[in-house]
C-alpha cells in the first residue's frame, strides 16, 4: 500500500464503526468457517483501505455511516434494487470490500488461512502451488 | 532544460510496436533509445499472483483519468485498459490473430454505411502476409492451421502448438457445431511448449492483468528487446513521460521530443527519427500536445484528421452456470472461438449490420483470474442471473456454487469508424502530469447496436445449447473493447493527406521522420484481437525508419 496519509480510524467514531460492521454482515454474510474470514478483519482491512486505495470513498461512506445507523437493512435493499440510486457507488464498494475480506489474499490481513479460497473450491494462488508452496487442486 | 546527446531514433513507449520496432531498428545497425513512462517491471513485486493487486487495482495499468463522452454524456474515470512498462504488453490476454483478407477493404467488400468513414485500407492482406508470419515466429504464436473455414490464408503451420484446453472448452465445441457453426481453438501467443528460453503455460490461469512469471505469454521484454539489447545499441528508459514532438521552429522539421523523467526534470531528446508508440489514442494525445507555430493545430493535424475514425470493438457476455464443475479458472483464455459472424457473413445472411465478429468461450465471467476477481465481477462486468440477489446470504451461496462450474462466451463485434468519433485533449481536466487529460467522443453507429444485440443472442444461445441450467447475458455499457485494451484508428493510414495522418509505414504526412505506430493506424478495426496486426506493421516499417533515419 501508498504511504499513509491520514488515520480513518481516529476520524470514524465508535458508532460509525458499528455501522460499518453491521453493513459488511448484510451485504455479504460470511459462513461460519472454522479459523476462517472474519468481519472484524474485513472492518479493519476496510479502514486501511479508506487510508490508501480507496480514499476518494471516505466522504461518501462517512455520510453513508452517518445516516443509516440503525435502518442499514432498508437503506442496503433501496441501494441494491435502484441501479441509478445515488449511494450505488458506495453499495458496490461495500460489496467489493466485503469479498475482499472473505477472498483476497490472507497477506491483507483477510481470509484467514485461505479459508474463503476453500470454501469456493480454490486451492489458492496457483503459480505459488507451482512453486512447491502448497497443495493443487 | 536537459538537452540529451542526440540518437539515430527514439522510440516513444516500450509496448507491442514500440518494442518490436527499438529492437529491429538495433539490429539494424542504427543507436536507439527506447523512452517509456511505466515503469522497468521488477519480478519480485510485479509478477506475483495476487488478485486484489493485479485484478483489482489493476497495479500494472495505467490509472489516469480519461472522459469519455458517450451518447452524450460525460463519464471520468480510468477507462481504457492500458498496458504500462518496459517491454509490454504484460497485462494482456494473448489472442493472436491475422486478419482477415476482407478486414483490409471493408468499402469494397459493403459499401460505406451512411454516417460511417468507413474505407479500405492502403494495403492489402497480401502485403501484410509476409510481415504477419514474421510477426508470429518473433511472438512465438501457437494454434493449429486450418482449423476453420475463415481462417485467413497462410503459407504454413504456426510456429508453435496450441495452449492447453480446460473442460469448458470441450463442452462449447459440440454446443457451437449443433448450432451451425464452426468452432476452433484461437491462436495464441502463449506458448503451449517452451521456446526460446521461454517457458511453457502452466495454466496458472493469470493471463490477463497479470505479466507472466514464465515468460509463456509474449511481451516485448521477452521476445524483442533481449536481442535489441544484445547488439549493444539499444538502450531503454523507465519512468520517462514525452510531453511532447519539438519541432525546428524554422522549418517545422521534427527533431526532438520533450519529457518528464523519473525526477520530474523536463528533458530533450534529439533524434533524426521519432516513433510515436504510446498506444493508438495517447499518439494522437501527443501530437494534439504538439503545437507549435508551424503546427498550431498539433503536428500531423493539418488537416484535422489527427483523433478521428476512433473504434474500439463492441463487446457483451453470456455466461452460464452448470451442474458439473468445470474449473474454468485454469487455463489460459484461448480455448475457442467462432467466427461464423465475423465479417458480413450476417449481412449476406440477411442481418441489418454489415460487419460482425467474433464469440470468444471457455474462460471465466471475469475473463481471468481466481474467485475474488470471479466475485467481484457479479453484478458489475457479470450479470446476475434472474433470481441471483444482489446482496445477503443468496449471493453468496450462489457464487459459493457458481465459481468452479461456470463458463463464460465474450462478444467481440467491429464497430464502424466515423469521423465524428475521435480523440481530443480536455479543455479542462488534466492528467497527474498537468497535461490536458484524454477526451474520447464517442457514439454507436446505428448498425453497431443491431450487431452488438445479434452477437450477444448467439452467445446466449451458445451457453445454453452447452448445457448451462443458468444463464445470464448483457452488452458492455460503454464500448466493451476499452476494457479489452483496443482502441484504433486515431492515426489512420491512407494515401491522401486531407483524410489519413500517416503513411501504410505511418510515416506521419508532412514529415520526413516522424512516424507513428500502433492501432491508431488501422483505418477499420475489424472483429479480432489487434496485437499481431499491430506487430506485423511495425515489422513492416522498420526498412522506412531506418532509411529515414540514415541507416542502410
Ligand atoms: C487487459 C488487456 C487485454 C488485452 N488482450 C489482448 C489480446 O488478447 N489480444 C490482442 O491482440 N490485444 C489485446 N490487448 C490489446 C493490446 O495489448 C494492445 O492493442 C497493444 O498492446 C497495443 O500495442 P501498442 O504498442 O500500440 O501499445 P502498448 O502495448 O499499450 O504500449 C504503449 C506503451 O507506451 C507507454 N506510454 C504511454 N504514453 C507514453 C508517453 N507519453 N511517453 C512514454 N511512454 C508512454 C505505455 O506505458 C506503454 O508501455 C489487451 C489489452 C489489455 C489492456
Amino acid at each position: 500500500m501508498s504511504e499513509r496519509v491520514w488515520s480513518v480510524p481516529e476520524l470514524l467514531d465508535a458508532r460509525h464503526l458499528q455501522t460499518l460492521r453491521r453493513l459488511l454482515e448484510r451485504v455479504l454474510p460470511y459462513p461460519a468457517i472454522p479459523d476462517g474470514p472474519t468481519v472484524s478483519d474485513t472492518v479493519a482491512y476496510v479502514l486501511r483501505r479508506l487510508e490508501h486505495e480507496d480514499r476518494a470513498l471516505f466522504g461518501p461512506l462517512e455520510q453513508l455511516l452517518e445516516r443509516t445507523a440503525g435502518s442499514e437493512d432498508d437503506w442496503l435493499q433501496a441501494a441494491a434494487s435502484t441501479p441509478q440510486y445515488p449511494d450505488r457507488g458506495v453499495f458496490e464498494a461495500l460489496r467489493g470490500w466485503a469479498w475482499d475480506g472473505f477472498l483476497a489474499d490472507p497477506r491483507w490481513g483477510v481470509n484467514r488461512g485461505g479459508r474463503g479460497w476453500t470454501h469456493l473450491g480454490w486451492g489458492g494462488p496457483p503459480r505459488r502451488r507451482e512453486a512447491g508452496a502448497g497443495e493443487g487442486r | 532544460m536537459i538537452v540529451d546527446d542526440p540518437v539515430d531514433v527514439v522510440v516513444v513507449g516500450l509496448g507491442a510496436a514500440g518494442g518490436t520496432l527499438a529492437a529491429a531498428l538495433a539490429a539494424r545497425g542504427l543507436q536507439v533509445l527506447g523512452l517509456e513512462a511505466g515503469p522497468q517491471l521488477d519480478p519480485t513485486t510485479d509478477y506475483r499472483d495476487d488478485e486484489l493487486e493485479f485484478a483489482v487495482d489493476r497495479r500494472l495499468c495505467w490509472q489516469e483519468p480519461e472522459v469519455l463522452e458517450y451518447e452524450g454524456s460525460e463519464l471520468v474515470a480510468p477507462w481504457l485498459a492500458r498496458n504500462r512498462g518496459v517491454g509490454g504488453p504484460h497485462v494482456w490476454s494473448g489472442f493472436a490473430y491475422r486478419f482477415h483478407p476482407s478486414d483490409f477493404r471493408v468499402a469494397t467488400e459493403v459499401g460505406v454505411p451512411a454516417d460511417s468513414s468507413v474505407a479500405d485500407w492502403p494495403i492489402d492482406y497480401d502485403v501484410l502476409e509476409p510481415w504477419y508470419e514474421a510477426a508470429e515466429e518473433l511472438v512465438g504464436v501457437g494454434g493449429t492451421a486450418g482449423n476453420h473455414p475463415y481462417e485467413a490464408p497462410r503459407r504454413g503451420p504456426y510456429p508453435g502448438p496450441p495452449v492447453p484446453r480446460v473442460p469448458g472448452a470441450l463442452r462449447l465445441e459440440p454446443a457451437a457445431r449443433a448450432l451451425g457453426w464452426h468452432p476452433y481453438q484461437p491462436p495464441a501467443a502463449v506458448l503451449g511448449a517452451a521456446r526460446d528460453g521461454r517457458r511453457a503455460c502452466s495454466k496458472c490461469g493469470l493471463c490477463t492483468n497479470y505479466a507472466c512469471h514464465r515468460g509463456a505469454k509474449a511481451s516485448s521484454d521477452v521476445f524483442a528487446l533481449p536481442a535489441g539489447y544484445a547488439t549493444g545499441r539499444l538502450r531503454t528508459r523507465a519512468r520517462v513521460l514525452v510531453t511532447e514532438v519539438v519541432c525546428d521552429p524554422a522549418d517545422g522539421r521534427p527533431v526532438a521530443v520533450r519529457y518528464l523523467g523519473p525526477d520530474g526534470v523536463a528533458g530533450e531528446q534529439p533524434a533524426r527519427a521519432i516513433v510515436l508508440a504510446n498506444n493508438a489514442t495517447y499518439v494522437a494525445k501527443l501530437l494534439l500536445q504538439s503545437r507549435s507555430a508551424r503546427h498550431p493545430r498539433g503536428i500531423g493535424n493539418a488537416s484535422d484528421q489527427v483523433g478521428r475514425h476512433l473504434t474500439f470493438h463492441t463487446g457483451g457476455v453470456a455466461w452460464g452456470v452448470y451442474d458439473e464443475q468445470l474449473f474454468i479458472d485454469s487455463g489460459p483464455a484461448q480455448q475457442v472461438a467462432v467466427d461464423d459472424l465475423n465479417e458480413d457473413r450476417p449481412w449476406r445472411a440477411g442481418a441489418g449490420f454489415r460487419r460482425g465478429g467474433v464469440l470468444h468461450g471457455g474462460m471465466p465471467v471475469s475473463f481471468a483470474g481466481g474467485p475474488l476477481t470471479f466475485a467481484r465481477s457479479l453484478g458489475g462486468v457479470a450479470p446476475l442471473p434472474e433470481g441471483v440477489p444482489e446482496y445477503g446470504p443468496g449471493l453468496m451461496d450462489f457464487a459459493t456454487y457458481a465459481y468452479t462450474r461456470h463458463q463464460a462466451v465474450y462478444v467481440l463485434g467491429e464497430d464502424l469508424p466515423q469521423a465524428q468519433n475521435r480523440v481530443v485533449l480536455d479543455p479542462v481536466r488534466t492528467d497527474s502530469a498537468g497535461l490536458p487529460a484524454l477526451r474520447m467522443v464517442y457514439r454507436r453507429h446505428p448498425e453497431d447496436v443491431l450487431q452488438v444485440d445479434h452477437l450477444l443472442d448467439a452467445a446466449t444461445r451458445l451457453v445454453e445449447q452447452s448445457g448451462a441450467h443458468t444463464v445470464a447475458s448483457a452488452a458492455a455499457p460503454v464500448p466493451g473493447g476499452m476494457f479489452a485494451g483496443h482502441a484504433h484508428g486515431t492515426t489512420r493510414m491512407g494515401r491522401d493527406a486531407a483524410t489519413s495522418v500517416a503513411d501504410d509505414t505511418g510515416l506521419v504526412h508532412g514529415t520526413e521522420n516522424l512516424f507513428v505506430a500502433g492501432a491508431g493506424l488501422f483505418v477499420t478495426g475489424a472483429g479480432l484481437n489487434p496485437m499481431l496486426t499491430i506487430t506485423a506493421l511495425a515489422l513492416r516499417a522498420v526498412d522506412r525508419i531506418a532509411a529515414a533515419a540514415g541507416g542502410d
